[in-house]
């Protein structure tokens, strides 16, 4: 009988797999070993240093008097990693007294040559160097405000911010358009960190050459830190909308009493999630008489469209749990009867989406 | 080879089938080549794609501010006779430091006192919610909310089988992302931050899974892990390389190309309305998360919508594995019959149109390496041995396909520890390492062969129709990772790893 797999050939080809795929096997699990070994001697050197600067670092906010020297090599990692720690627990104040004590063990050269390293050294010489505010670092942090990693040129936007606001405004804002990869809850802690202003300012600046599009993205972190100046555009926004996103996103900013007449005309919307946004911005900034023009959205075909007016109703002026019982009398649609119970429910028990 | 043995195998095997046998080894040998090379290129895709991830991921010491731009989250937490389990489970969940979130249980008939326990644990009463049946499930009898802890609520229907009840959940919930835990999983207190967070970099995705670990041989404290470790046996120690090799390769790899076909059912985010649209969990089948999965696959593809499905190498959820050989057996029998099931209903997907790599690549993958696998497996293994005992292959012929076979295993196992290391690297000690190994190598003497029969015998209970209708599925569980007093604190992986190198 001839069977095919005894041939030399392929057993020749089978002996040699067997032998390197064994070969390769231990080798591999070598690796793993001696990574494993070197990496738990790195963590424990990084751990040691962290805890003498953690402990330097503690007296000098104390205001002792502190003997420094310049950082050894191989410290500069966990220097770096307890001055960033240490940093985050401080106000702004705090953190200019650990400014001297960053210059002595020359903190800046120290994470200059940290840029050079992986992306986590990279990040975190970044943002220790913003911490130091030091005006020299800010043409070697600018480049990294154009990293193609987020993380990195998100780390860049926060310590260009801390050295100098104004110039480091005037380079993050008008980026924010074109990165899509920034996450918005980044940017905005970022703007929300400023306090010179100029966050708002060239925000303000970005929005007049905006498109409508734009205006919606920018709007957004106008409102977190300016919402005096955001108003207007909203405003604008809705009174003449270019879409039922803008228009959404619009109708969930919108803290002004003076646009309800505005918002009201979203009620109708054929839109479902706009009639929702419309009814619980009334809810914020309605009054009484808002209640009749939202009760026939209690018997909307969408749920979430009943569930948000009657809530918006329960917390209108004037408005409460005797109220809403009289309104739910009147109604003849089940749908609406069902979501205010729903909702004195929740209100009674203190829950709510 | 003896002629005793030769004389008993010809005895019992009539020559043409030996014969047949014989001839049948080009098959064989071409599976064997196919598998492990399409599994060490997915083993190598994986990596590229766990360096990438991990370079960032290790740079994420990030301006605080995420938090309220992290959308809300609803938890489906379905559960059935789970009275001694379900309520540390929520205090588990109500731990997590996600900043929006709520969590649904849903009591699916149990006998036990698992409505009770939860009615007493959180205070919960009935409220006439206006629930909406999007999804058909059997009925729900009364929903249940909490003025003391307001995230907590729950679903109390009659039973009707865990994708039942998940469905009622998703009726129920009112965030547009929803994540499915089991009642027996442990997760971490950022596991939803971080199989969330694909959600918020890349608006086409529409499913998320994360990494399971195996719990035994962990510590867990007040519901949290606190010391990552090895266990103790041979049986779950096998399957914690298994884990690994499953989820770091086997997942990670098909993820770039967004050909996942499964995200487990144990842990997973899904986007709400997408999940509606396709009908919801299919409760005729006992593969309703791969099911599940393959369905949005061919959902958006038809619909031409550009999306994604993906998969993080984070460790988000630990679950114990089997501890005896019985409910091993059971619960492979049950994923096999599950895999049968989901590939056989959706084979629109195989070589369509808009299939995409999953259509074209993944799902075909599937049905030749994990459907027919275990029957080209052990059809491989009887006619080796009958081969070898019969003389017909010599052997040293026998045993040089035999090195090479464990060779290979070994190297796709020791592949997804160096996954491991290169990403969390949570089993920290050397030891650990060597005794992972160990079991790399052992595996491929007994656990690989037990398991592919398993399967070999789940693919034949689906064939011939013998299956009753899905149920939960239940496994014995020894619970010896868990500590019952209440001291110490939740730990970031990293930090279990730390704690545990130290043990």
């Amino acid at each position: 009988m001839d069977v095919s797999v005894n041939g030399p050939m392929l057993l020749v080809a089978a002996y040699w797999v067997a032998v390197l795929t064994l070969a390769l096997g231990f080798g591999v699990l070598a690796i793993i070993v001696i990574l494993r070994v070197h990496a738990q001697g790195r963590d424990r050197r990084d751990e040691r240093a962290r805890q003498h600067w953690l402990q330097v670092m503690r007296e000098v906010l104390a205001g002792h008097e502190v003997q420094t020297r310049r950082l050894d090599r191989g410290e500069a990692s966990g220097f770096i990693e307890a001055w960033n720690a240490t940093h985050d627990t401080l106000t702004e104040d705090e953190s200019k007294r650990l400014q001297p004590l960053g210059r002595s063990v020359g903190l800046v050269d120290a994470a200059r040559g940290m840029l050079r390293g992986n992306y986590h050294d990279c990040a975190m010489a970044i943002i220790a160097m913003g911490h130091q505010r030091d005006h020299g670092v800010f043409d070697d942090l600018a480049p990294f405000l154009n990293d193609r990693s987020p993380i990195v040129s998100l780390c860049a936007a926060q310590a260009l911010g801390q050295v100098d606001p104004p110039r480091a405004m005037a380079m993050f804002v008008p980026m924010i358009l074109e990165r899509e990869d920034w996450m918005p809850g980044n940017v905005a802690g970022i703007l929300a960190r400023n306090t010179d202003g100029s966050a708002a300012l060239e925000l303000d600046n970005s929005l007049l050459r905006a498109s409508t599009s734009s205006m919606v993205k920018l709007v957004r972190f106008l409102a977190d830190i300016d919402p005096g100046r955001a108003a207007a555009v909203i405003r604008q926004l809705l009174v003449s909308p270019i879409d039922d996103h803008a228009v959404s996103v619009c109708l969930q900013l919108v803290s002004d009493k003076q646009d309800a007449p505005l918002v009201a005309d979203f009620l109708e919307s054929p839109r479902w999630h706009v009639r929702m946004h419309a009814a619980a911005a009334l809810g914020r900034i309605g009054d009484a008489a808002d209640s009749q023009r939202l009760e026939p959205l209690l018997k909307d075909k969408v749920w979430w469209v009943r569930y948000r007016t009657a809530q918006a109703l329960l917390v209108l002026p004037g408005m409460g749990e005797e109220a809403m019982r009289g309104l739910q009398l009147r109604q003849s649609d089940a749908f609406g009867r069902d979501i205010i119970d729903q909702v004195l429910s929740e209100h009674a028990m203190g829950v709510a989406a | 080879m003896n002629a005793a043995a030769h004389a008993v195998v010809a005895g019992l095997l009539p020559a043409a089938w030996v014969q047949v046998l014989a001839s049948m080894q080009w098959v064989f040998m071409i599976y064997f080549v196919a598998i492990n090379l399409g599994y060490l290129i997915l083993n190598y895709i994986s990596a590229i794609q766990i360096v990438r991830y991990m370079r960032e991921y290790r740079a994420s010491y990030l301006p605080p501010g995420l938090r309220e731009y992290q959308p809300p989250v609803s938890i489906v937490l379905p559960a059935h006779n789970e009275e001694k389990t379900v309520v540390a489970s929520v205090r588990s969940l109500l731990r997590t430091r996600y900043p929006e979130f709520e969590i649904v249980v849903v009591n699916d008939g149990s006998t036990d006192g698992t409505r009770e326990a939860l009615i007493e644990a959180f205070g919960l009463v009935k409220v006439p919610e206006a629930y909406r049946a999007r999804l058909q499930t059997k009925s729900v009898e009364a929903v249940y909310a909490s003025a003391r802890c307001p995230r907590v609520r729950m679903v109390d229907k009659v039973q009707g089988g865990k994708s039942d009840a998940i469905n009622a959940g998703v009726n129920c919930v009112r965030y547009p992302l929803f994540c499915v835990v089991d009642a027996d999983c442990i997760l971490q207190p950022d596991s939803i931050s971080r199989v969330v967070r694909p959600f918020l970099e890349d608006r086409r995705v529409v499913a998320s899974g994360g990494v399971l670990r195996v719990l035994n041989g962990c510590k867990v404290e007040t519901g949290m892990l606190t010391k990552v470790g090895l266990p103790n046996r041979w049986l779950p120690s096998y399957q914690v390389v298994e884990y690994l090799r499953a989820f770091l390769f086997g997942r990670m790899g098909w993820s770039p190309m967004n050909a996942l076909l499964i995200i487990s059912g144990a842990f997973g985010v899904f986007y709400k309305e997408r999940v509606i649209a396709i009908g919801g969990y299919r409760d005729d089948t006992v593969g309703e998360d791969m099911d599940l999965v393959i369905r949005l696959h061919r959902q958006m593809r038809e619909e031409k919508r550009d999306s994604r499905i993906v998969f993080v190498p984070d460790p988000v959820c630990w679950t114990e594995v089997p501890t005896d050989l019985r409910s091993l057996r059971h619960q492979r029998v049950r994923w096999q019959r599950g895999l049968a099931e989901s590939l056989w209903s959706n084979l629109g997907l195989m070589f369509n149109r808009r299939g995409g790599v999953a259509g074209w690549v993944a799902f075909p993958f599937m049905l030749v390496f994990e459907f027919f696998g275990p029957i080209i497996e052990v059809v491989g293994y009887f006619a080796m041995i009958v081969l070898a005992l019969t003389g017909l292959v010599p052997l040293y012929s026998f045993l040089i396909f035999l090195a090479a076979a464990i060779g290979l295993g070994i190297l796709l196992s020791v592949n997804a520890m160096v996954l491991e290391e290169l990403s969390f690297g949570l089993y920290a000690r050397p030891v650990q390492q060597l005794r992972m190994f160990l079991v790399a190598v052992l595996e491929n003497f007994g656990y690989r062969q037990l398991n592919s029969c398993w399967r070999f015998y789940g693919t034949l209970l689906w064939l011939f129709g013998l299956r009753k209708r899905p149920r939960w599925g239940r496994i014995k569980r020894d619970g010896s990772w868990h500590q019952g007093r209440a001291a110490g604190g939740a730990v970031l992986p990293e930090e279990a790893a730390e704690r545990s190198s130290h043990a």
